[in-house]
């Protein structure tokens, strides 16, 4: 158990190396000169001078990337270009709606999956079966932004239940804050709960055609209780493993939902910095985002580990 | 009263008939042996038993236990029997159990069920019966911690953990070595007479059941052929199908010896040995090097035939795949035909291997289902130097089929158009198409039903006789060993321990890992004289 | 493929639904390069947001342009964009997860961290990052959701490979001296041909949703040239009055993303070797 914890741990942290390496080549060396790139082919030689300057781009790149990457690890990302504030501050700003929305969407779609692939393992063929199953289907062919538009025009403009967007801030009270994040759990939420209903559904079923389920059967335990005591837990390996790149999806369709909403989130802060070119608030952002991805999948081996005794070793 | 009976069992799937009337019964503290080759219905009966049939099967007929009606039972009464009166070991251990549960949490189960005790009752009785199965203090291993054979007797605690009165055993041991075998079926056999439990074994081999059950019932096409008292019947038979059961289970007869003495032998190996690097546990502990096979060494002359046995385990496979070139040896030497072989010689590993062909256990692995039989049969001519032209390949794959007694009419179907026999045909065909000096054959016979091993091992003798090839035949199947070998080398441990002819060897072995592969191998001949002796 | 399991391609119900749609959506992309109802490209502001009628099927945008043709078009512009970036996730990831496969050992571990590096990596970022120094384009989309089904395909391609090479009759095709590159190609490919087919059906229908978005987000294909994504972006302003300028990409996309997933059940069921055994 122990060395399986190290092994991951350390292959964990050399992909967040070589992502940190990806992201420093793509956005300071390929350009070329991302002083240029960021204030476009008319700036003035003084402004250019003074971005320069600002980051530090006459030292080597050895330098630039170990003080970038130290500065990661201070969570001291240097000040945005546009913004003229501290990057760390505007990523804290922005968290507090993103990482709400992203949790709650996240628990929402579990909370209604794994109960609905349950059901539906359970009455494998039967019409409660099918009938999830077809709305899964539908479910997981919609575009999560054209769900959110359904909701805006059903919700907000034909019902005038809740607000058709913006985010009034946690300060104006916790109630009107989540009241504006209603249609985006539930836009984020549903498509990704009908993946992973299907996901269930399927793992379960799996589970239930193995041998040592006609083992269980065969010391008398019941049809039911064999699918909870016995299939259930060997399922949770595929569950688990779609969970961790449905995470992946999800930040993809955060940054996509806070728009459709005008959420000031982290989203749609990386969205205005490339319009703005603020490459300086892009690469740390795009960083701490794949940083999420890659510990949340740590997390996911972690949970093979505590499913599955054979999992255990290095 | 019967403890269990059956009368006019049929079941179809899917519209098709399974099983066609079958009558049994079964008494408490007696066992009954249901013999078959696969396909037969085996395990169809025992499932319709346990009312565990797939979706698509439909049942008729009647089957009672202790006089309650099984068929009509509804499926809570079904839960109480199941495990509570009636108990069950399936045939593959590696998957009969649940892989994230403890065994002790697997067997506590089937007791807090039926004998609705607290944890800690079930707890303790879970305990005793590991004890008892000879796995005491593993209440907290999971079952990948185990071996196959341990795992079996973990699923014999749990079919016998809630103290049914009727045990039935599906093919409890065919996945097992023989040494293994004995001990599961003495293990079984043990645990009915103490506890007075009627059994139920079900088996495909006569000669396991044959010193062991009271009555034999003997299954042909889903139909009882015959049944009667296990010894009277197999002396006896009254039906012909029982009869060619028994003929190809007895001993085979010993093939003529050969005298002429080579000059140099084809294969040798000295002092083979291999290495694995064990897969590390933990960090802090060095990894432990596994010595598959231990210096051995072995001769092979043009022509001979010689036996490589030993239980599962043993390092027989991996010395094989090393003389192959599919494995590379850590330390020692391989010569064929006088000349050294190296992975990394390709050309002359080519050369040998033109002239040292292969045939593997598994009729349905060996071939890849997605190419004809003429592909097939035809890959080991890639090993020529020059590429033969179509006509000509086509004319050397018919010939190698008309060798092993197939029509050239197959070389356009595909693998899974051919039976399990047919197939280990092909391997033969595919084998012999470069007229090779040396074959070796990895358990060729141990996946098929016996009649069709019997002609199996004919069409290798007449090979042997007519085309002077030598055999490396590798087998944990002493009856084989015996019927093919001039020569038979023990394997324990990955050393060769003992080497001789194979009436020596079988008749007065010498080693303790010889001894006990010989006490363990069921024989029908011996124990049908053993009885008609008393 | 035998016999039977073509039979049962034909007996399967979402393979046939599946199938119908994704021609359905390949035809009329196809039929999009011949002819549309009206020109794209022309905007016509006396007709602009005019609801669904017999002149404009499916209604006309902001600009005055028929719908339902920028629908077709978008068809074509989605269809070309995910087909290219799976090919290149299929084209390099297959081989990647052979070649892994066969060899074990360091290659193996090189494309194992290669892949979670790409995983950590979701398409969206990509772009966004490309898009960073770039500027947007549909060539964009193209990379950024290609790179990252270059390790989908790797993993299937591995997994499947893995449960192929230690069957027995690659150890007789070894036997018979062949390499590993030519084992690779003459059996572990054709064994592992339906999971790689299933998968592209899958991946086919991500990769829309993918474009859709990242056209959405003004990340993919740029005007004037029509894309399903753009035209939900210019929809959503105008949900209250003009919401069949919502609908009808809306649309477009489920349907194809539908009938992709269909397809890939029904080519799951009917090639799945558990089934074909029976």
């Amino acid at each position: 158990m122990g060395a399986f914890l190290a092994r991951r741990l350390l292959v964990a942290l050399l992909t967040l190396l070589l992502a940190s390496l990806v992201v420093f080549a793509v956005l300071e060396v390929l350009p070329g000169d991302p002083a240029r790139l960021m204030l476009g082919m008319n700036a003035s030689p003084e402004a250019l001078a003074a971005l320069r300057e600002q980051m530090g781009l006459e030292q080597p790149l050895l330098t630039r990337y170990l003080a970038w990457t130290s500065g990661l690890l201070s969570f001291d990302l240097g000040r945005s270009y546009t913004y003229s504030v501290p990057v760390s501050a505007l990523v804290l700003e922005r968290l507090s709606v993103s990482l709400p929305l992203a949790l709650a969407s996240l628990t929402l779609s579990t909370l209604i999956a794994i109960p609905v692939g349950i059901f539906a393992a359970s009455r494998r063929g039967a019409t409660g079966d099918t009938l999830s199953m077809g709305l899964a289907q539908v479910g997981v062919a919609i575009p999560n932004f054209w769900f959110a538009l359904l909701l805006v025009y059903l919700f907000a403009v034909w019902l005038r239940w809740v607000p058709a967007g913006g985010f009034p801030g946690w300060g104006a009270g916790v109630w009107p804050a989540m009241k504006a994040l209603i249609l985006p759990t539930l836009a984020l939420a549903l498509p990704q709960a009908a993946i992973l209903a299907r996901v269930t559904r399927a793992a379960l079923i799996d589970a239930l055609d193995q041998d040592y389920i006609r083992t269980a059967r065969a010391k008398g335990v019941s049809r039911s209780s064999v699918l909870w005591r016995h299939a259930l837990r060997n399922a949770m390996i595929p569950v688990a493993t779609i969970m961790g790149l449905q995470f992946a999806f999800l930040l993809a369709g955060t940054v996509v939902v806070e728009n459709v909403f005008y959420l000031p989130g982290l989203g749609r802060l990386i969205f205005q910095a490339i319009t703005q070119r603020d490459l300086i608030v892009v690469e740390s952002v795009v960083m701490l985002l794949v940083a999420s991805v890659i510990l949340i999948n740590l997390l996911v081996d972690l949970s093979y580990a505590l499913i599955d005794p054979r999992q255990r070793v290095a | 009263m019967s403890l269990l009976a059956l009368q006019n069992l049929s079941v179809t799937i899917d519209g098709k008939p399974i099983l066609r009337g079958i009558d049994l019964s079964v008494e408490s503290g007696r066992t009954v042996a249901l013999v078959g080759e696969s396909g037969s219905g085996k395990s169809m009966t025992a499932l319709s038993v346990m009312r565990l049939l797939p979706r698509n099967a439909a049942a008729s007929g009647t089957i009672t236990l202790s006089g309650i009606d099984l068929m009509h039972a509804t499926e809570r009464q079904m839960c109480t029997l199941r495990g509570g009166r009636v108990g069950m070991v399936f045939q593959e251990p590696m998957t009969a159990l649940n892989p994230v549960k403890t065994i002790g949490e697997q067997i506590a189960e089937g007791i807090r069920i039926h004998l609705r005790s607290t944890f800690r009752e079930a707890q303790d009785r879970a305990a005793g019966m590991l004890d008892r199965v000879g796995l005491p203090g593993m209440l907290h291993r999971y079952p990948h911690e185990l071996s196959g054979g341990q795992r079996q007797r973990v699923d014999i605690a749990i079919a016998c953990a809630a103290e049914p009165e009727l045990l039935i055993a599906d093919e409890p041991t065919s996945a097992l070595d023989v040494v293994i075998q004995k001990q599961i079926l003495d293990l079984l056999q043990n645990l009915a007479s103490e506890r007075g439990m009627g059994l139920l074994l079900i088996s495909h081999d006569l000669a396991v059941v044959a010193d062991r059950a009271d009555e034999i019932v003997v299954l042909k096409d889903g139909a009882v052929v015959e049944h009667g008292k296990t010894i009277d019947t197999l002396r006896t038979p009254a039906h012909p199908y029982t009869l060619e059961l028994t003929r190809a289970s007895s001993r085979l007869p010993a093939r003529p010896r050969r005298h002429e003495a080579a000059l140099s032998p084809l294969l040798e190996t000295r002092n083979l040995t291999r290495d694995y690097v064990e897969r590390r546990t933990s960090w802090l502990t060095p990894r432990q090097p596994f010595r598959a096979v231990d210096s051995a060494s072995l001769s092979i002359e043009p022509g001979q035939s010689v036996a490589l046995v030993g239980r599962s385990g043993c390092g027989k496979s991996t010395l094989a795949r090393m003389i192959l070139g599919l494995d590379r040896p850590t330390s020692g030497e391989i010569l064929f035909e006088g000349k050294p072989l190296h992975l990394e010689d390709r050309q002359g590993l080519n050369e040998a291997r033109r002239a040292m062909q292969v045939v593997f256990q598994d009729p349905y692995g060996s071939f890849d289902p997605r190419q004809t039989v003429e592909k097939l049969v035809a890959e080991p001519l890639h090993l020529l130097p020059q590429r033969l032209g179509k006509a000509e390949r086509h004319e050397r794959v018919a010939e190698a089929l008309a060798q092993v007694g197939l029509s050239a009419e197959s070389l356009s179907r595909y693998p899974h158009e051919f039976s399990g026999g047919q197939r280990q045909r092909l391997a033969i065909a595919r084998a012999i198409i470069l007229r090779p000096k040396l074959i070796i054959a990895d358990e060729p016979v141990s996946a098929l039903d016996v009649s069709i091993r019997a002609r199996i091992l004919e069409l290798f003798a007449d090979l042997n006789a007519r085309l002077g090839v030598a055999y490396l035949f590798i087998t944990h199947d002493l009856q084989v060993a015996r019927a093919v070998a001039d020569e038979v080398l023990v394997m324990d441990n990955g050393h060769i321990v003992e080497r001789g002819p194979p009436s020596n060897v079988f008749d007065r072995p010498q080693t303790e890992p010889a001894k006990a592969l010989v006490a363990a191998t069921p024989d029908l001949g011996r124990t049908l004289a053993q009885h008609s002796a008393i | 493929m035998s016999a039977s399991a073509l039979a049962r391609l034909e007996l399967n119900r979402s393979l046939t639904i599946g199938f119908a749609i994704t021609s359905i959506m390949l035809a009329t992309a196809l039929l999009s390069f011949l002819w549309t109802p009206y020109d794209v490209t022309k905007l016509v502001v006396a007709d602009r947001t005019q609801a669904p009628s017999l002149a404009h099927l499916f209604g006309t945008d902001h600009l005055g342009r028929d719908i339902l043709s920028m629908v077709m078009v978008g068809a074509r512009n989605s269809i070309a964009v995910a087909l290219v970036a799976v090919g290149i996730g299929a084209g390099l990831g297959v081989p990647l997860g052979l070649w892994a496969a066969a060899k074990g050992g360091w290659v193996d571990e090189v494309i194992a961290r290669g892949s979670d590096l790409v995983f950590a990596f979701p398409a969206l970022l990509s772009a966004i990052m490309i898009t960073a120094i770039l500027g947007p384009g549909a060539v964009n989309a193209i990379i950024a959701i290609g790179i990252f089904n270059i390790p989908v395909f790797a993993r299937v391609a591995r997994a499947g490979a893995l449960s192929i090479w230690p069957r027995e009759f690659i150890l007789a095709a070894r036997a018979a001296g062949k390499g590993l590159a030519r084992i690779s190609l003459e059996h572990v490919l054709p064994n592992i041909f339906s999971l790689i087919l299933v998968q592209l059906s899958i991946q086919f229908a991500l990769a829309i949703l993918a474009e859709a978005a990242l056209s959405y987000l003004g990340l993919g294909a740029q005007p004037p040239l029509p894309s399903w994504g753009r035209m939900l972006f210019d929809a959503q302003t105008r949900m209250a009055v003009a919401p069949w300028m919502a609908i009808f990409p809306g649309t477009a996309i489920a349907l194809t993303v539908l009938g992709l997933n269909l397809l890939g059940d029904g080519l799951n069921d009917a090639l799945d070797p558990r089934r074909r055994r029976a």
